[in-house]
């Protein structure tokens, strides 16, 4: 059950989280600890993600694992300005709805 | 993070050489004009893949090369051509070529451009003008189904690992025409039950618009046996047989674990690297661990020890050899690769050399999963391959000689391997004409090998085939029948430690049967001493020991010394005399003989003392030290002490050579009856 203090105070102070320019294969076992981590913090989450050139299906999976636990866990997680190299995988592989994308403006 | 890419290029190769392989051994299967479905797909697959590595690991010949032979074979895999017995002549030069191709990246040397280029141009002329030949064109089957096809795509976990990435594999999918896709995260974990590197989502995929089947099937090649895939036309949904298969295919375990290691074996051949079946590995861990407990226990004994305890010390170390004889027995099975790898050479020798003669023959191998040393399996290739070819060349006869001997048209080669012993036994058995002893002996008289009066035993007689300059062929062909190699053969399978004899059967069959050690690292010796010395006798060459009795030894013209055994007269070599060992016990009465055989001939050995018995590693005395006549080797015994190994054969050939003086203490001298 989420306290909701908990979850008004880590809306206020998000982290974010500078995504650099991969979320592929070679580095999901850091992300996933990375973001194992982010969610013990209980807290709101912004994804700096304009810079991701490499992002392949277990960058993808990861993030829609993320995603999913933390909205189990009430924490808000969004992105911010995600790259082409995002939006394009995410549609192609219908996951654009599980990472939970901001339409494009 | 830097990616080694020279660890993938080898393995590249590798594989490669696999799929050429593959690509022959099936290639050798077909039968032109009729076109086998799963034979041409696993050609294409393996041609696919060592294009694609090609162009991936930057050997653009390699893959250029290889693309006009797949655009070819998708032609015959599209029904768009037959497939004609030129088209696979083409094909197994290109795979020649490509195997050419691959060793010289191997070697990094230069290729054979005109070859490559000339194969080349006759394959681009095949697909420029065959296909539109009416004579080999074939209707192209009509695409049923150009609405488009239904894909099922549920990937096993590990197929990311390997390379694979649904989103390029999806954007390729995309460029073929409208791409609705679905995905399904029911499997997927949460994250803390997530390993991020394996795979857990699927996707349904509906493909539409004028799309080839087959340009599916090529962008999920890389994935195949990694996912499970079911491809449904959208016009029918059931799905069709090909895909059923395609299905079970999928679902068998997707780790492949191989034991296949470097194919081509012979001179130029050799690999560095193996191939072990991860069995053996688990087998090998297993084995350090049972170690690993063993020496935990003893360090524990030896920081407590008392006398008390001196039952359960002998029991540790008991233990410990067994560990390491089994550890020793482990590493040594890794080593060990099926004949096969031998073998697979032949279906294409003899269909070539059958091109080539006119001759019909075939070839039939058993026991292909004998296994032996990897060393002794690149050296057997070419003496293998010299025999073979004379089977052929020397042993089948032409189809109208068979048929007017009363014999089926075409003639059968048998090669055969099984374990006996600690050796492995290879037979090569042909159904041809057999061997005229008569010629073989009158050819031996005229080339001056044997004196005309001589009287041979039949073997003896067929074992002049072996004899330096010996050849019956009538004709000399580039095959065989210049009288050089089987006298290499001999010589090659002796250097081995093995020996090679021949049976045969006038207008019947002819086997030539070769002995060969399982592997050249290791060997069962017997101890023994001479004066201060430890020497080390194969077991494999020892038929007795004995104690001398004095009414059997006999002395001929007062020079040589023969022991009596049974019926039989067998020469006594004084080993402290041939080797120069100083000993008190010189004395033939009540001395010690072993009974050893080397070559076909049989010898005994007078010794100090019989030791025990042991396995011994072999080390090259050639490379620490220099070649000596009559020793193969050396080792290292447990007191740290250095023996030498014998060669039987090269023992014999020293003693009979006359270079050591007949002892001084002669027969009278010992007081033995002469």
């Amino acid at each position: 059950m989420i306290n909701q203090n908990d979850a008004a105070l880590s809306a206020v102070n998000p982290i974010t989280v500078n995504c650099g320019e991969s979320i592929d294969i070679s580095v999901v076992m850091a992300w996933r600890e990375k973001l194992l981590e982010i969610l013990s913090a209980k807290s709101a989450v912004l994804l700096e993600a304009n810079s991701v050139e490499k992002f392949d299906t277990a960058g993808l999976q990861v993030m829609v694992a993320f995603i999913k636990d933390a909205k189990v866990q009430g924490l808000s997680v969004q992105w911010l300005n995600p790259s082409d190299v995002i939006r394009r995988a995410a549609t192609l592989t219908d996951l654009t709805t599980a990472l939970e994308l901001p339409d494009v403006i | 993070m830097t990616i080694d890419m020279e660890q993938f290029k080898t393995t590249y190769i590798e594989e490669s050489h696999e799929g050429l392989e593959v690509m022959e051994s099936k290639l050798l299967e077909m039968d032109a004009g009729e076109t086998d479905e799963d034979a041409i797909n696993s050609i294409f697959r393996a041609a696919h893949s060592i294009k694609g590595g090609g162009a991936t690991f930057g050997f653009s010949d390699i893959s250029n090369f290889t693309h006009v032979v797949e655009t070819l074979l998708d032609e015959i895999r599209n029904g768009e051509r037959v497939i004609n017995q030129e088209a696979i002549d083409l094909f197994l030069t290109s795979v020649d070529v490509i195997r050419e191709m691959l060793t010289a990246a191997q070697k990094g040397e230069a290729i054979d451009e005109a070859r490559a280029s000339d194969v080349k141009q006759q394959l681009e002329k095949m697909l420029g003008t065959q296909a539109d030949d009416p004579a080999t064109l074939v209707e192209t089957q009509a695409n049923p189904n150009n609405v488009g096809w239904d894909i099922h795509f549920i990937p096993f976990p590990e197929m990311l690992t390997r390379g694979n990435d649904v989103v390029r594999m999806f954007r390729e999918l995309g460029e073929l025409g409208a791409f609705d896709v679905q995905a399904d995260l029911a499997k997927l974990p949460t994250l803390k039950d997530l390993n991020p590197e394996e795979c857990h989502i699927g996707w349904k995929i509906t493909l539409t618009g004028s799309v080839l089947r087959d340009q599916i099937d090529e962008i999920f090649a890389w994935v195949e046996g990694d996912c499970e895939l079911i491809i449904t036309p959208l016009a029918d949904t059931k799905p069709t047989k090909q895909d059923a298969k395609r299905q079970s295919q999928a679902k068998q375990p997707p780790v492949k674990v191989t034991a296949a290691a470097e194919r081509r074996v012979g001179a130029g051949a050799e690999s560095s690297s193996i191939r072990v079946d991860i069995e053996k590995i688990d087998a090998l861990i297993n084995m350090v661990g049972e170690l690993v407990i063993t020496q935990s226990m003893l360090s524990q004994l030896g920081e407590d020890f008392d006398m008390g305890r001196c039952e359960k010390l002998l029991k540790g170390l008991g233990q410990l050899e067994r560990n390491t004889r089994e550890l020793q027995e482990s590493v040594m099975r890794i080593r060990m690769i099926p004949i096969s790898f031998a073998f697979n050479r032949f279906p294409r020798m003899i269909h070539d050399m059958c091109g080539k003669f006119g001759k019909k023959v075939v070839l039939k191998l058993s026991g292909e999963s004998t296994e032996l040393d990897k060393t002794v399996m690149e050296k057997i290739g070419d003496p293998l391959v010299h025999l073979v070819r004379n089977s052929l060349d020397h042993g089948i006869e032409m189809p109208e000689q068979r048929v007017a001997a009363g014999k089926p048209e075409s003639g059968t080669v048998h090669l055969n391997a099984f374990h006996q012993g600690g050796n492995i036994v290879i037979e090569i058995t042909d159904d041809g004409a057999g061997l005229d002893k008569d010629k073989i002996f009158a050819k031996a008289v005229e080339k001056g090998l044997v004196e005309a009066s001589t009287v041979l035993s039949d073997d003896k007689i067929y074992d002049l085939l072996f004899q330096p300059g010996f050849s019956t062929a009538e004709q000399v062909t580039d095959i065989s029948g210049r009288g050089v190699g089987m006298d290499v053969v001999k010589r090659n399978i002796l250097a081995l430690g093995g020996s090679v004899e021949v049976a045969t059967e006038l207008g019947c069959c002819t086997t030539f049967t070769i002995r060969l050690p399982l592997t050249l690292a290791i060997l069962d010796g017997q101890l023994i001493c001479v004066g201060d010395e430890t020497y080390i006798i194969p077991l494999i060459s020892i038929i007795e020991s004995l104690q001398v009795d004095k009414k059997s030894v006999s002395a001929i013209a007062g020079k040589a010394e023969l022991y009596k055994l049974r019926e039989e007269y067998i020469p006594i070599i004084r080993f402290h005399h041939v080797f120069g060992v100083h000993t008190e016990k010189i004395s033939l009465e009540n001395g010690l003989l072993v009974v050893v055989e080397g070559n076909g001939y049989k010898a005994a050995l007078l010794v100090d003392d019989l030791l025990g018995q042991q396995q011994v590693v072999i080390k090259s005395l050639e490379t620490n030290f220099r070649k000596i006549d009559g020793v193969s080797g050396a080792t290292i015994l447990g007191d740290g002490t250095v023996a030498l190994i014998l060669d039987v054969a090269g023992l014999i050939r020293v003693a009979q050579s006359g270079k050591h003086q007949h002892p001084l203490n002669t027969i009278e001298n010992d007081g033995v009856a002469a």
